[in-house]
């Protein structure tokens, strides 16, 4: 057997090691991204083929929330692709402020970036006392670092810059403390935040949601997971709730992606059309 | 005593030489003087003795004197008688010494004039004696002759006379000279006498004067040394707290008394060096620890307050780049507290400037107060001291003190401030190393995090670049597959083609013999069709004749039931009779129409089972007493019998049940002449169990007779429709012969079986075979699907030309060509009406029907054409079938409510499907089910031209005149009729009044709240779909209770008109239905009825539909939105049975709030059911951990939850 179907196999033994041990399922991950995470984790553990990983997968309970905060890939910044930001403070944001209370759900909240670009748009719009941000992620390391709200400050010009294009209207620096080379963003801003584990490939719907932000977490799902995951956001929004994805994904050809109905294609928008529901 | 002390004081300052000197030369004076004494008086003696011994020789001489003079005279006097020359030598003699003699004394007593004139006067007595006595007799002597002339002149008596005279004189000069001697000898003791007086005086000199030297010497020599000696054991004894005696002498002690004291000093500063070396160090080695601001400038304070005893103090640090300074450490600080209080004025800026030391004193009372726990004061001074740094001043030290310090404190301070000036900045110095380093450190981590962020964008970019490649890959797959395909197909077409020409021979001999197969397969079809035709007949004119006798016979029985009840009291006896067999004749037939229609519902697989709890007493009772009249009627016994150990309870349809159970009974009794009928229940034997299963799976019911039974070779067919025992037997017994295969049909539906044993003549036993916990266990599956063609069609026995086989290729089909219809002719006013039906004959008749009504009427065989009509032509109503190939009728309905052009349009379906709910919720107007009356496709008309003609009826309540107008306006352009109200009461008025199609609801109303218009409004009847329009924010309770009425609550805002009007257009064209019309038809109370659950979840829409479904079990529903509410909810109604848990929630989860429930006592039973979203294998772990009785992932299947609560009920108490 060659090397590299071995590791094919360990892989799929680590998979099912997670799953049957921790209850994760990530047999329906992007396998070529899986397989570098995992080999990243090998990086970080110094060991040297992934079975010496599923021991640690097995028997050590400390490692497994580390082991799932490396699997997954908690990359974004804030007002990432603030176009995108800008449309839902253009499109979405009206429409949100017609309801008494607005539920939204950003799936995969990573260290939760986004979370806080959009507390601080819905704060600007004013509309941010009547929402409620469920946050949630697969991992819990992740969780714990959105909720702390400490992020490095390396990037704040950018930041500061994609603020104004998302069509801030002050200053970024108005949302934060910086200090020893990081900011804390405002308290005030994850007063209305709830982060709570949630995973997609096993958990349902627990929410009533009005927008959901999923942006850059399809990509690295296979279809039938894609599958699952946009029927679990039709179930969740209202009718006439909007979905945000990444700019770079799109609704695949599924069964649950045909109540959905494109708003902007940049901004990768979707609404779930009214008779839907 | 002043004098005294002078004196002493003269004497201290004078020298020990000069004291030694002084004391020695008094003795040596005294000595001197006491030896000059008595060598003076030595001398004295002497001389007295000299003078005595004088005297003496004097006295001795005088008496030699007068001796000589005796012997001239005796030698004169015996020459002058014996005229002897002999006697004249000792004359001779004599006169020589005599002479000797007075030279002598005259030279002795030379110093005494007045012996020196006696002297004189006896030479002169001599000399005059020896010339007038001497001399004369010496010559008349001569001449022995005159003797008697020397007789005669002695007689004359001169020469005695003379010597008398002498001698006198000679005594007297011996008187003289011894009065003179005894005055000398009495001069001479007194000389000695004063000599022991001497010696006595300087005894008694010498002794005092030692004595006033010991004590002189005692008092300022002796005692000052002994002072000072025990003072120099005490300094080196390290005491060096005293005062030195005698500094101010001039003496030696002086000098000694100066140098100790001068050790003394130079002691005590050593000590004080000491003393302030020890602090400093201890200072130092403080400082030297500290490693930040605060902890320095309190641990410095602390430490100089407590040793300088000073009762407040601040330290200030310098800023490093701007001026001013900075508190960064305080003792005893009271007032002004707070860290880092930054200083850039007064005088800790003066001092840090200047670099020098300040002291206010004495400060003013109320400068500063130093205060413990029992009292306070004002400070006395304040001090404020540089700390210099290598850099300049570093700090500033302030301390305010009750005193002033003393020398050594402040020397400490300077010293302390010197020291903690340079630790200060060495602190700063290190602080900013360490920040730097920090820095470094956070750099190199932000340099590993951003590759680590690199990492993961590439990974990112990757993985999307990645899902980019899969679907190219993927297309690419395709087109190569395409491309394969391709190639193989001109491969294949080559082959065929070389192939062809080989066959064509062949093709042509099997082409005569396939037309001939062919015909003989046309002619199988025909026939084939035929037979179908045939059954279809059956069902049809079975479906069909039941169908138009029921509506007949409905008229029938219930005015045969009014005639037997003679209300009128105007009928005989014989007539009510008659009346009564009108009724029951008709029964029967209704009940056969039933049966037929029944058995072919089964048939068709159209029988629709309810499965809920039966309880198996209550059916076997309720078969029991009806058929227990007619058993004794009929003379029969009727038992019951139960065998032990059965469920209570098994999963099935109780009614279903129920009409197996009746007709077999029925038929039992029908058979029997005598004996009984016994009904049991048990647990099937184990023959009759199918394999795989055992027998605790299912329970049998037998009904067993003693009647005629049935011969066995009848048995095979007993169960076929229209079959009994005998062909007569019809005739004798009654019944329909439907009744055991309905049985039948309906024990598979439940997943059981009928099982029959006879012996003809001697009874039968039928045994009903179910299933324990219903379908699972299913010994026949239940029919999966509906039959694909309705059995029972009212319509003409015409063929579909679209069956569902070919209904993929004519999708894209227009209109056949032979459904003409009136688009052509259509002018404005028209009423039109859409028909999209596949089944053309159906669809003909619904067409003809309409233009009987003058109505221009569009027809469509297929959803897609249908859709595409509706749009062009906007038809005044649609009718919609639902099996339509292709697009279904359900999904012609979602786009046509889906696209506003067409979503007004009123559709009704007319469909063989009876799922009428789902055609009412999509917002059909109506929906009948085939097969349709002619009265009721009229009605469908009505209704759909209703719908049309009649505007929709909004009714908008609001207190402000300018909102209505707007949404007048806001709805002008649909075909709305707008009713106006501005009070609930008007409202509620208009309610009742008129049909109104949907509510545009203000919350802030005059009168009373919106909520309470929903309140009154859904008390008085079903109220139509709300849309809440309000200007106010809602609570997360109100929009709570809002829910209960309705979801579509429009925040007044910019968007909000549009959203307004999507919502009541929704409503409107009844695209869903309102909340409260949704909800499930309540079911039997069921056993959990009265109870009280406590739904605890943030999704309303979940709390929504579990609170419904609930009460509809006839339970009470509390509701909290998250964990703190549901413990309030908990306190405010104790009477909870169960309490449904979310898990997500905000604020408090739900792991918390179960934690919390189970802290109370009260509650540490109360059922909590954990209902969570989250499936993931720990969930249910962590919620049983956080005391969740039992645990129920969403979404939530309600049989279970019932099920669960069931479970964990609480007894009542």
């Amino acid at each position: 057997m060659t090397d590299l179907r071995l590791q094919d196999l360990e892989i799929d033994l680590l998979i099912r090691a997670l799953q049957a041990r921790h209850g994760y399922d990530f047999s329906q991950y992007a396998p070529a991204s899986f397989k570098r995470r995992v080999q990243n984790l090998l990086t970080h553990y110094h060991l040297d083929n992934v079975s010496r990983l599923i021991e640690l997968v097995l028997h050590d309970e400390e490692q497994i929330t580390e082991i799932i905060g490396r699997l997954s890939v908690p990359v974004s910044e804030f007002f990432r692709d603030p176009a995108t930001f800008a449309t839902l403070a253009r499109e979405v944001f009206p429409t949100l402020a017609s309801y008494p209370h607005i539920n939204i759900w950003q799936a995969g909240c990573a260290h939760g970036e986004e979370v806080y670009s959009l507390a601080i748009l819905l704060s600007e719009a004013g509309l941010y006392d009547r929402t409620r941000i469920y946050a949630t992620d697969m991992s819990a390391q992740a969780l714990d670092q959105a909720r702390e709200g400490i992020f490095t400050s390396r990037d704040l010009k950018t930041y500061a810059q994609n603020y104004l294009d998302a069509g801030g209207r002050h200053t970024l620096s108005d949302y934060f403390h910086a200090r020893y080379g990081h900011i804390k963003l405002d308290d005030a801003l994850k007063r209305n935040v709830m982060f709570a584990q949630h995973n997609l490939a096993s958990d349902a719907v627990f929410c009533e949601a009005h927008l959901i932000l999923c942006r850059n977490v399809l990509i690295y799902f296979q279809p039938p997971l894609q599958q699952r995951v946009t029927g679990l956001f039709r179930d969740s929004l209202v009718r006439g709730g909007h979905l945000c994805l990444g700019s770079k994904e799109t609704l695949g050809p599924y069964e649950s992606s045909r109540a959905f109905a494109l708003v902007d294609r940049r901004a990768s928008l979707y609404r779930l059309q009214s008779h839907g529901g | 005593m002043a004098d005294a002390r002078r004196q002493r004081n003269w004497l201290n300052d004078r020298s020990l030489r000069f004291k030694s000197f002084l004391i020695l030369g008094g003795t040596f004076g005294l000595f001197a003087f006491t030896s000059t004494m008595f060598l003076l008086n030595q001398a004295e003696v002497e001389r007295a003795q000299l003078i005595s011994e004088h005297t003496n020789t004097v006295l001795i001489g005088t008496d030699d004197l007068l001796v000589q003079a005796l012997q001239q005279q005796t030698g004169l006097r015996g020459f002058a008688l014996t005229h002897d020359r002999g006697f004249l030598l000792p004359y001779e003699d004599g006169v020589h010494e005599f002479d000797t003699r007075l030279a002598e004394l005259r030279k002795l007593t030379a110093d005494n004039p007045e012996q020196q004139a006696r002297l004189s006067h006896i030479e002169s007595l001599m000399l005059r004696w020896r010339r007038e006595s001497a001399t004369p007799i010496l010559e008349m002597a001569r001449d022995p002759s005159r003797i008697a002339e020397i007789v005669a002149f002695f007689q004359t008596g001169r020469g005695k006379q003379l010597m008398d005279e002498l001698r006198q004189t000679t005594r007297e000069m011996i008187a003289v000279e011894n009065n003179l001697l005894a005055e000398r000898k009495a001069r001479l003791q007194q000389r000695v006498d004063n000599l022991r007086y001497l010696a006595i005086t300087l005894l008694i000199a010498g002794f005092v004067l030692t004595a006033l030297f010991l004590f002189a010497v005692q008092r300022t020599l002796a005692a000052p040394m002994d002072r000072l000696t025990q003072l120099i054991a005490r300094l080196t004894g390290g005491d060096l707290q005293l005062d030195v005696p005698h500094t101010e002498r001039g003496d030696e002690i002086g000098a000694i008394a100066r140098a100790l004291e001068r050790f003394r000093d130079a002691s005590m500063l050593v000590q004080r060096r000491e003393w302030i070396k020890t602090h400093t160090t201890a200072v130092g080695e403080l400082l030297s620890r500290q490693t930040r601001y605060e902890s320095f400038g309190n641990e410095l304070l602390q430490y100089l307050c407590t040793h300088v005893g000073a009762g407040q103090g601040a330290l200030f640090r310098a800023r490093r780049r701007d001026s001013g300074l900075l508190q960064i450490g305080g003792y005893g600080y009271r007032e002004r507290r707070g860290e880092s209080r930054q200083v850039s004025e007064g005088l800790v800026l003066q001092c840090a400037e200047s670099g020098q030391p300040l002291t206010l004193s004495p400060v003013p009372k109320d400068y500063v107060r130093i205060g413990s726990g029992t009292g306070e004061a004002p400070a006395h001074t304040v001090y404020l001291w540089p700390l210099q740094g290598i850099e300049g001043v570093s700090g500033v030290i302030e301390l305010a003190t009750f005193r002033s310090l003393t020398e050594p404190e402040r020397e400490l301070l300077g010293e302390v401030s010197q020291l903690a000036g340079l630790a200060l900045e060495a602190l700063g110095n290190g602080l900013r190393t360490r920040e730097l380093l920090e820095e470094t450190r956070a750099q190199a981590e932000e340099l590993q995090a951003s590759e680590e962020a690199l990492r993961v964008q590439q990974e990112e970019l990757r993985t999307a670049n990645e899902a980019l490649g899969n679907k190219n890959q993927t297309l690419e797959e395709q087109g190569q597959r395409l491309r394969a395909s391709e190639e193989e197909l001109r491969v294949q077409a080559e082959e065929l083609r070389s192939a062809n020409d080989a066959l064509g021979e062949k093709s042509r001999v099997l082409n005569e013999f396939n037309e001939r197969l062919l015909e003989f397969q046309k002619a199988l079809e025909r026939k084939n069709d035929d037979l179908e035709q045939a059954s279809r007949y059956k069902s049809e004119f079975l479906a069909n004749m039941s169908h138009e006798l029921r509506t007949p016979l409905n008229s029938l029985l219930i005015l045969a039931k009014d005639l037997l009840d003679n209300g009128a009291g105007n009928l005989n006896d014989d007539q009510v009779e008659s009346a009564r067999i009108i009724h029951d004749s008709g029964h029967s037939l209704l009940r056969l129409i039933n049966d037929i229609l029944d058995l072919s519902k089964i048939e068709a697989g159209r029988m629709d089972v309810s499965w809920e709890e039966v309880e198996l007493d209550a059916v076997l009772g309720g078969v029991e007493r009806s058929f227990r009249h007619v058993a004794r009627e009929r003379g029969l016994g009727l038992n019951i019998d139960k065998a032990p150990g059965l469920p209570a309870q098994i999963h099935s349809d109780g009614a279903k049940l129920g009409q197996i159970l009746t007709n077999l009974v029925g038929n039992a009794l029908k058979f029997t002449h005598d004996g009984s009928v016994t009904l049991s229940l048990a647990r099937p034997a184990a023959e009759q169990v199918p394999a795989g299963r055992t027998a605790e799976d299912f329970v049998a019911i037998t009904v067993a007779d003693t009647g005629i039974g049935i011969p066995p070779e009848k048995l095979g067919r007993l169960f076929q429709a229209f079959e009994q025992g005998d062909g007569t037997t019809s005739r004798r017994y009654g019944g329909t012969g439907l009744g055991l295969s309905i049985s039948r049909g309906l024990a598979h539906m439940l997943g059981g079986d009928i099982q029959v044993q006879s012996t003809a003549g001697a009874g039968s036993r039928f045994t009903v075979l179910l299933p324990v916990r219903g379908a699972e266990h299913a010994i026949v599956a239940p029919k999966a699907t509906p039959a694909p063609t309705p059995t029972l069609q009212l319509t003409s026995p015409i063929p579909s030309p679209t069956a569902p086989a070919t209904a993929a290729s004519t999708v894209a089909r227009e209109t056949p060509q032979a459904l003409p219809d009136d688009r052509a002719q259509i002018e404005p006013g028209d009423t039109t009406m859409l028909v999209i039906e596949d089944d053309l004959a159906f669809a003909r008749i619904l067409a003809d029907m309409a233009r009987r009504k003058q109505y221009r009427v569009l027809m469509a065989t297929d959803g897609e054409s249908g859709l595409q009509l509706a749009t062009r032509y906007k038809p005044h109503g649609i009718l919609l079938d639902v099996g339509l190939p292709g697009m279904d009728g359900w999904a012609v309905m979602e786009r046509l409510k889906a696209t506003p052009a067409t979503r007004h349009i009123p559709v009704h379906f007319i469909t063989a499907t009876e799922d009428s709910q789902r055609g009412l919720a999509m917002g059909a107007v109506g929906f009948i089910t085939k097969p349709a009356t002619r009265e009721s496709i009229e009605s469908a008309f009505g209704r759909v031209l209703a719908s049309s003609a009649s505007s929709r009826r909004v009714l908008v309540l609001d207190d402000d005149g300018g909102a209505r107008s707007a949404i007048r306006k806001l709805l002008a352009d649909a075909p709305i009729e707008i009713i106006e109200a501005d009070s609930t009461r008007a409202g509620l008025e208009r309610l009742a009044a008129e049909r109104i199609d949907c509510v545009v609801l203000d919350l802030g109303l005059p009168d009373a709240s919106g909520f309470e218009f929903l309140e009154q409004a859904a008390r008085r009847g079903p109220v139509p779909p709300v849309v809440v329009y309000s200007a106010r924010e809602l609570t997360r309770e109100e929009n709570l209770k809002l829910r209960e009425y309705t979801d579509s609550i429009v925040i007044k805002g910019v968007q909000s008109p549009g959203r307004l009007l999507d919502e009541i257009s929704l409503f409107l064209h009844a695209v869903r239905k309102p909340a409260t019309q949704a909800t499930v038809t309540a079911e039997r109370p069921s056993d959990l009825a009265g109870r009280h659950v406590l739904i605890v979840d943030d999704d309303m829409r979940n709390v929504f539909a579990l609170s419904k479904a609930l009460r509809g079990q006839g339970l009470d529903v509390v509701v909290a939105q998250d964990g703190r509410k549901a413990l309030s909810q908990l306190e405010m109604h104790p009477q909870i049975d169960w309490v449904l848990m979310d898990i997500m929630m905000p604020d408090m989860d739900g792991y918390e709030a179960t934690r919390e429930i189970r802290k109370r006592p009260e509650w540490r039973d109360l059922p909590v059911i954990a209902v969570t979203a989250k499936a993931m294998k720990g969930d249910r772990e962590k919620c049983l951990e956080a005391g969740a009785t039992d645990y129920l992932t969403k979404p939530i299947d309600m049989d279970r939850l019932l099920s669960m609560m069931r479970a964990w009920t609480r007894p009542r108490g």
